[in-house]
C-alpha cells in the first residue's frame, strides 16, 4: 500500500490532477464491485461477533449485583416494604433465597388498610406460616385472617412471636372458633382493634388460657366512628372476664373505647399489681371514680393518661394523689375546674411530664399555687397548648423560676404571647429540646401584631443548643421576615446541631426555611403544620409501648 | 487492599471528607423505618449508579462493608433499595444485569406460589 502511495506521489507533481482523478475513479469503481461488498459484509459480521464477545467479556468481569455478598443483599432488602421483597424474590434463584431469609420477615403486617400485605389465598398463606414466617416477632392480622387454622399454625410454628395485633375493626361477622385449640402463648403484647357491634366473646373465651404472659394490652375502640353520642354502644369485649386472665399487665391502653366505665378500669387494676402505665384517652364515660382504688392498689403506677375523659371535680378531690408516684399525667381536654386543678397539681411532687392542654380553667391561680406548693420541682415536659386563661405575667414568672429545668414546652395557641414574651423567655430555656409557639390563623382571637421571626431564630440559635424539635404556628401573614432571614437560618442550623424537625405554617417563610435546609442536604427537616404536629409524647418513658396503628 | 479498586477508594474518601466535619449529619439508625437519603448523598450516589450493571455504586457498597464504614454501607444499601422500589422483576433484571435463569416452567411455578398475596 505504501509503495503504491509513494509511487503515486512522485507521479503526482507531473500528473497531478489526472493521476488523482484516475486513482479516485479506480477506488470508487472498486467500491462498487461485488467483491468489495462481500468483503465488507464479512468484515462487518466479524466485527459484530467480536463486539458481542467483547461486551460479554467486559460484563462478566464487571461486578454486577450478582457479585454482592449475601449479607449486603439481605441488608438492602431489609429497606424494602414487604410487597417489594416479594417482587425481588422473583428475579433469580439467589435473590429468592435471600428474600426469604426469615430475618427479613420479623415484623409483618397483613393489614392492607395500614399498608400491609393483602392476602388472596388464606389456605396457602396458612401453609406458608410454617415455612416462611417461622421467625416472626410481630404480626398484624386483618379480620379475615383471624381464623382457627391461622392461629393454630402460628402458635405451633412461630415460637418467637411476641407482639400480636388482631384487627377486628372491619369485621362483618366472626369466624367460628369452636375448634380453636391453640393460640400463641408467649405473647408480650396484644392489641385488639374492636368493631362497633361484633361481639368477641366467642373468640376470646377460647383464648383466655393462653394470654397470661401478656404485659402490654391495647384495646382500640371505635371513638372515631361514633357519630352520635346517643347511639347505642355495645360492650363487645367482656372486660371483667378478660382481666382474670391477665395478671402480668404493666401497660394498659384503652383508647377511645366507648363502653369503658370506671368499673372496668377498676376491675382491670384489681388483678395487676404491676401496672405501671394506664391510659384511657378518649374513653368518654370515665369519670375518675375508679382512681382512688386503682392508685391505692397499683403502687407502681407512673404514667396516667386521662385525655378527653369526663373527670368529675368532686371525685378527683377525694383521690390521695400525694401517696402516688405518678410521673406522667395527661388531662388534656377534660373539663376540670380550677379548684380541682389546684388540688391535683400541688399533690404530685414526682411529676416530670404534664399535658394540660385545652383546659379552660387552668389559670393563673392554678399555676401560682402549683409553683408555691413545690411540686413543680421535677417537671421536665409541659404542654399548656391553648390554655388561654393563663396570663403572660404568670407564665413569665414560671419560666423565670423553672425555665432551665424544662426540656419540652408547648405554649401554642396563646394569642397574647408575642415578641416581647418570647424574646425574654427564650434565653431562660437553656435546656429545651422541644418547643412549640405561636397560634394558627384559624384560631380566635386573631393575632394583630406582627412577629419578626428573624429575632426569634437568632435568639433560639444563641440560647438553645439542645433543641431538637421546633414548631412555630403563626401564619404567613403574621410573620415578618427580611432578605437577611437566610443568614439567621444558617446560624440556627449551625448552632442547633440536634435540630431535626421544624414545623411551620405553609407559606413564604416555610419555603424560605425549607430551601435553606435543602441546600444544606437536610431534606426532611422542615414541614408544614398541616403535615405534622410537634409534641412531647415521644419523651414519655412509655412511648414505645403506647404506639399502635 | 485487595478488594477495593483505586477509583472506588477515592469515592469513599470523598464521602468521608464530606462528613468528617459534621458528624451529626450521619445517622446510623437500626430501625429501618427511615429510608430517606440526605440530598448530597443522593446526588453523589446517583452519579455512581451508571453503566450496564451500575458497578461503581455496587463496588462502593462492597468496599464500605469490607472497611466497616457503617454509615456509608447503610446509605449505599438504602440507595440501592430505593432504586429497586416499584420495579417489576423483569425490569430489575434488565437494569442490574441479572441473568434470568428460571425456565418457563419454574417461572410459572413461582408465579403460582406468589398467588397467596396480591
Amino acid at each position: 500500500m505504501l509503495e503504491i502511495f509513494k509511487h503515486r506521489r512522485t507521479q503526482a507533481t507531473e500528473e497531478a490532477s489526472t493521476a488523482k482523478e484516475t486513482w479516485l475513479t479506480k477506488k470508487k469503481h472498486f467500491r462498487d464491485t461485488e467483491e468489495w461488498k462481500k468483503k465488507k459484509a464479512r468484515i462487518m459480521s466479524k466485527l459484530r461477533a467480536l463486539s458481542k464477545l467483547n461486551l460479554a467479556l467486559v460484563l462478566s468481569r464487571m461486578p454486577s449485583v450478582e457479585k454482592l455478598p449475601d449479607n449486603i443483599l439481605t441488608s438492602i432488602f431489609s429497606y424494602l416494604p414487604a410487597r417489594q421483597v416479594l417482587v425481588v424474590s422473583s428475579v433469580c434463584r439467589r435473590w429468592r433465597n435471600i428474600a426469604w431469609n426469615p430475618n427479613l420477615w420479623r415484623f409483618v403486617s397483613f393489614r392492607p388498610s395500614y399498608g400491609g400485605l393483602q392476602i388472596a389465598n388464606v389456605d396457602h398463606f396458612t401453609h406458608l406460616i410454617g415455612t416462611r414466617f417461622v421467625d416472626m416477632r410481630n404480626v398484624e392480622l386483618a379480620t379475615d385472617l383471624i381464623t382457627p387454622n391461622v392461629l393454630y399454625e402460628m402458635s405451633n410454628k412461630c415460637p418467637k412471636l411476641q407482639h400480636l395485633t388482631l384487627d377486628f375493626s372491619t369485621a362483618m361477622q366472626l369466624h367460628d372458633f369452636t375448634d380453636l385449640q391453640a393460640f400463641p402463648s408467649r405473647l408480650k403484647s396484644l392489641t385488639i382493634c374492636l368493631s362497633e357491634n361484633i361481639f368477641l366473646e366467642g373468640f376470646l373465651r377460647k383464648v383466655y388460657t393462653f394470654i397470661a404472659s401478656v404485659e402490654i394490652l391495647h384495646i382500640i375502640g371505635t371513638y372515631e366512628k361514633v357519630e352520635d353520642e346517643e347511639e347505642e354502644v355495645y360492650e363487645t369485649v367482656n372486660i371483667f372476664k378478660l382481666k382474670q386472665f391477665l395478671p402480668n399487665l404493666r401497660v394498659v391502653n384503652l383508647w377511645g373505647v366507648p363502653f369503658i366505665t370506671d368499673d372496668h378500669v377498676d376491675a382491670i387494676s384489681s388483678n395487676c399489681a404491676h401496672l405501671e402505665c394506664l391510659s384511657v384517652n378518649y374513653c368518654a364515660k370515665v369519670t375518675g371514680s375508679c382512681l382512688k382504688l386503682v392508685l391505692q392498689r397499683c403502687k407502681k403506677l407512673r404514667c396516667l393518661f386521662l385525655a378527653h375523659t369526663k373527670l368529675d371535680n368532686n371525685i378527683v378531690k377525694t383521690v390521695e394523689w400525694e401517696k402516688t408516684r405518678i410521673e406522667e399525667l395527661d388531662i388534656k381536654g377534660t373539663e376540670l375546674s380550677s379548684d380541682s386543678l389546684v388540688y391535683i397539681m400541688s399533690r404530685l411532687p414526682h411529676l416530670r411530664w404534664l399535658d394540660a392542654s385545652w383546659l379552660e380553667h387552668f389559670n393563673d391561680v392554678v399555676l401560682e399555687s402549683w409553683m408555691n406548693s413545690g411540686s413543680i420541682g421535677k417537671l421536665e415536659y409541659l404542654n399548656l397548648d391553648t390554655c388561654d386563661s393563663i396570663n403572660e405575667a404568670c407564665l413569665v414568672d414560671m419560666i423565670n423560676r423553672h425555665g432551665s429545668q424544662l426540656q419540652g414546652l408547648n405554649l401554642g395557641g396563646h394569642h397574647k404571647l408575642l415578641e416581647y414574651f418570647w424574646m425574654n423567655m427564650i434565653p431562660q430555656l437553656k435546656n429545651i429540646r422541644v418547643l412549640v409557639m405561636g397560634i394558627a390563623e384559624d384560631c380566635c382571637p386573631k393575632v394583630v401584631a406582627k412577629i419578626h421571626v428573624d429575632q426569634f431564630i437568632d435568639c433560639i440559635a444563641q440560647n438553645c443548643p439542645k433543641l431538637s424539635r421546633l414548631e412555630i404556628r403563626w401564619d404567613d401573614e403574621t410573620l415578618r421576615f427580611s432578605d437577611k432571614s437566610s443568614k439567621f437560618i444558617d446560624v440556627l442550623r449551625m448552632k442547633c446541631l440536634k435540630l431535626h424537625s421544624i414545623v411551620l405554617s405553609d407559606g413564604q417563610y416555610y419555603e424560605l426555611v425549607r430551601s435553606n435546609f435543602e441546600r444544606a442536604d437536610r431534606m426532611s427537616v422542615v414541614r408544614t403544620t398541616e403535615m405534622c404536629r410537634t409534641g412531647n409524647l415521644h419523651c414519655s418513658r412509655y412511648y414505645n409501648h403506647l404506639l399502635f396503628n | 487492599l485487595p478488594n477495593v479498586k483505586g477509583d472506588i477508594l477515592k469515592q469513599m474518601i470523598d464521602w468521608c471528607e464530606h462528613y468528617k466535619d459534621d458528624e451529626t449529619k450521619l445517622k446510623v439508625d437500626d430501625d429501618k423505618i427511615d429510608v430517606e437519603i440526605p440530598g448530597w448523598d443522593e446526588d453523589f450516589l446517583t452519579a455512581l449508579a451508571v453503566g450496564p450493571t451500575k458497578s461503581p455504586l455496587l463496588e462502593l457498597c462492597v468496599a464500605a462493608n469490607y472497611l466497616d464504614i457503617k454509615a456509608l454501607l447503610m446509605v449505599t444499601c438504602k440507595k440501592i433499595a430505593n432504586m429497586l422500589k416499584g420495579k417489576k422483576g423483569e425490569d430489575i433484571r434488565g437494569e442490574w444485569g441479572v441473568v434470568n435463569e428460571f425456565s418457563a416452567e419454574e417461572e410459572e411455578k413461582i408465579r403460582r406460589e406468589n398467588e397467596w398475596t396480591e
